[in-house]
Formats: structure tokens, sequence, C-alpha cells
């Protein structure tokens, strides 16, 4: 009977092994290129130039977050009609948690342009390496390249805050 | 005798009834009483509303204004409304004694139709006086939240009230979102956003929260969360079983909520909105977290 139980005990935990390993485990530590970064924005300025809305979306770290995004910016009507320029870009590095969670690093594509009603914006376009969302092993977080998110790392002390200071954005 | 006294008293029980019926009927305040939007007035007034909206960077998809709706609350206090929100009236005593009409948005029953398909779902586009809005300060999402069994993303927005008359303080609305999955074979069981006053942050005094209590849903469905302190601020999410759990702190600022249930490799939403005042010129910074809890997933009975 105890033989029985331990054989159960031992096929339970291979199974979690092998289940986080080769499906849930975090995705690679490879710096994302600029040129990754930018086949993606390439794509997520072509889907939402179609107003496809779901392909958009498959792009997404978070569907959801994607779809609230694209409301909030404005719909199909505020989607730009020429491609968003590419200001600047720089690395997120991977910090590492005490628990032995991660907060995910990856390539941030500053862009900006006007959006489908006139509005100029600024966003960051994001691309982090992820095995269980977006597309080939990479997904982007502000998708919604018009919707003027920035992103943010954890602070020094670990915690996570809003906006420091008013910041020049301010009226 | 006793045919009469009983007749008497069924009477006066009905009576009872239709009177206490009557004064229930009555008590709630209907705001439809007040709208004014096919007045000449009011059409003038949503049609300025909404270019003004425009003119703030906001995306109104109703640029001529049918989906909106204009209520005077007060002799020359209006508010502008999207034809689709649920908003109730409170009467508030004022401090010299007189009662004034304060509106508040109804968070959206998970079962409300009309907010599934709210035209201006997730814009924050509401605002009585001609001068008074919520006003977007920052925008920002955070970097995943990942470990081997499951992810959580985050978001938030900070508005800040143009407009307002108070002298003493300035009023800002902080909206606070994430989305949570689960892993391999383990089930997401909940998706935790928490916020409270950073060190540094000027000093909070409470204003209004939304979730104003814990909602339990049979299935997923859009639930619209709101602010409506003088102008009207709101955020719609998607809430799945079995449903969100708040804790609304004393202490100004410091909030969560919490997404609990069971889902196995699916999208899970978590939201809220908290509005503080902070003294005049001064600038409200939150401490934010984000986590995660799984389980190993066992399937049920097919």
């Amino acid at each position: 009977m105890k033989v029985r139980w331990i054989v159960i005990a031992v096929v339970v935990i291979i199974g979690v092994c092998v289940s986080t390993t080769v499906f849930g485990g975090n995705g690679n530590d490879e710096e994302v290129s600029v040129e990754e970064a930018t086949s993606l924005l390439n794509q997520a300025v072509a889907y939402a130039q179609g107003r496809d809305l779901d392909k958009l979306c498959e792009l997404a770290g978070s569907k959801g977050l994607c779809q609230s995004q694209w409301e909030l910016a404005g719909g199909g009507q505020a989607v730009p009609a020429e491609p968003p320029e590419i200001v600047d870009t720089y690395l997120l590095p991977t910090v590492r948690l005490k628990w032995g969670g991660r907060i995910v690093g990856g390539r941030v594509l500053v862009v900006e342009g006007l959006d489908g009603l006139g509005k100029p914006y600024q966003t960051e376009f994001f691309v982090f390496r992820s095995r269980d969302s977006g597309l080939n092993g990479l997904a982007v977080t502000n998708v919604v390249y018009w919707s003027g998110y920035g992103i943010s790392q954890c602070n020094e002390d670990g915690s996570w805050t809003t906006a420091l200071s008013p910041g020049p954005e301010v009226e | 005798m006793i045919k009469k006294i009983v007749a008497s008293f069924v009477c006066g029980v009905l009576l009872l009834t239709i009177v206490a019926t009557c004064v229930n009927a009555a008590s709630p305040l209907r705001i439809s009483k007040y709208d004014i939007t096919k007045t000449s007035i009011g059409d003038q007034i949503a049609r300025e509303a909404a270019e003004r909206w425009q003119n703030n960077g906001w995306h109104l998809k109703c640029f001529n204004c049918e989906d909106l709706k204009v209520y005077e609350i007060n002799p020359a206090d209006y508010l502008v409304a999207p034809a689709s929100a649920k908003i109730e009236l409170e009467s508030v005593k004022q401090g010299d004694g007189s009662v004034k009409l304060e509106p508040r948005i109804v968070t959206a029953s998970p079962s409300d139709s009309l907010l599934g398909n709210d035209p201006l779902m997730g814009t924050e586009v509401v605002s009585p006086m001609a001068t008074q809005y919520w006003s977007l300060m920052a925008a920002q999402c955070f970097a995943r939240i990942e470990g081997t069994t499951g992810w959580i993303d985050h978001c938030y927005q900070l508005h800040k009230l143009v407009g307002e008359t108070d002298s003493q303080k300035d009023y800002y609305t902080l909206t606070h979102y994430a989305t949570a999955k689960s892993k391999a074979i383990f089930e997401l069981t909940s998706a935790v956003l928490t916020c409270q006053k950073y060190t540094s942050s000027s000093t909070m005094e409470w204003v209004d929260w939304n979730p104003r209590s814990d909602q339990t849903v049979g299935q997923c469905t859009p639930i619209t969360i709101g602010i409506s302190y003088v102008a009207v601020l709101t955020y719609t999410a998607t809430i799945c079983q079995s449903g969100w759990d708040i804790t609304k702190y004393s202490e100004a600022g410091k909030f969560a909520n919490r997404w609990y249930g069971h889902a196995w490799r699916s999208e899970r939403e978590v939201a809220y909105m908290v509005c503080v005042k902070v003294p005049q010129g001064g600038w409200p910074i939150w401490q934010l977290t984000a986590n995660y809890y799984t389980t190993l997933y066992i399937p049920g009975p097919l």
C-alpha cells in the first residue's frame, strides 16, 4: 500500500517538474534585439491599420489589457493613419524576486506619432520573451502603440509606485 | 360585529401597504426627472461638452451627441453623462443646512446589458459643469511578474480633477487594473491588487472608492466601476466567477481588490478605483502591489 502511494507521489512530482520546465517555465533571458522588437511593431501597425483587434491582441502579453487599452485609446477611429516613429530604444533588465519569481525584462521601443484624431502620442512599446503568451516566444505590453502608456519596472527598493512626480506631460 | 372588525383590519392593512408602497416608490431620486437633453440649452451643453472632451484628447464616439444626456440636477448645475450610464442622485446636507443633490455612478450590475454595449465603455468622458473634468496625468503598465506557475500584468491611470472649486485641496483618482493567468498544470485561484500611500506622497484624505462592495458573479461579464466626485470617471473590466473581494482600509488611499475562483490557463481580471484629496499643489504617490496565487489543477468530472 505504502509503495503505491510513493509511486503516485513520485509520478506527481515528476509531472509537475516536467510540466513547469517544458510548458510553463519562465522565458529565457536572451536579450530582445531591436530587430525583433521592430518586427513586432511592424506587425502591430499592420493589424491596427486593418482594425484587426483580435490579431493585434494576439501579440499582447495580456489580451484583456490589450482590449482595454484599445478602448481607452479611443477604439478604431483613433488608430493612427501613419506608422509611428521610433525615437528611442533601451533594455529593461529582468529582476529576480525573493520568492523565486521574476519581473520580466525586455526591449522598449519609444514610439511617437499622431493618432487618428490628430492627438500626439508617445508610447513605450515593450517586447519581452514569453513561452506562455504572444507569438513565437515574444509578447508585447502596450501593443496599442498610440495609447500613450509608459512601461515601468519596480523601484530600487523593490516596490512599485505610481509616478513619483507630475512629469512634463502634466497640463 | 366581528365581520366589521375583521373588514376594518384588512382595509387598514391594505391602506398601510398601499401607502408604504407609494412612499417606497417615491424615495429613490429619479435622475430622468432632471433630464434637459432635448431642450435648447441641453443640446448646447452636450455639444460643448463633446467638443471640449475631444479637445482634451478624449476620443468620444458620440460626436453627434445622441449618446449623451444632460441633467440639471441643481439650479445651473449640469451633469453630462453617457446615455447608458447608470446614475443615482443622493441628497447631501450642506454646511449651511441646505440640501443639494449629488450624482453617484452605480457600480454596474454584471447582468446590466446596457453596460456591455456602452459606446463609451472604458472612457472617461463625463463632466458636470462646463469646466470640471478628470484629466489624465499618468498612465503606465508594469513589466510582467512571473513565476513557474503563472503571471500577472498590471497597469494604472492617474487622473486629476480639473476645475473644482476647493481652494484647499486637489483631487486625484487612481485606477489600478490587472490580468493574471496560470501556466501548465496549475490553476489560478486568486489575483490581488493593492495600493497604499507611498512614504514620500502628499498627505491623502479619502473621497471615494469603487467597487464599494464585494461582487459575486456566475459567469464572465463586463462590469463598470466609477468615481463620481463632481465629474464622473469610469473603467470597464471583465469579472469572472467566483467574483471580487474588496478590502477598504480606514487609512486614506489604502485599498485592495482580489479576484477569486478557479481558472485553468484562462485570463482573469481585477480592478479598482480610489479617489483621494491632497493639499493643493501636492502630488499623490501610491505604492502598488500585484500578486497571483495558483494551485495544482485537478480536472473535475466531465
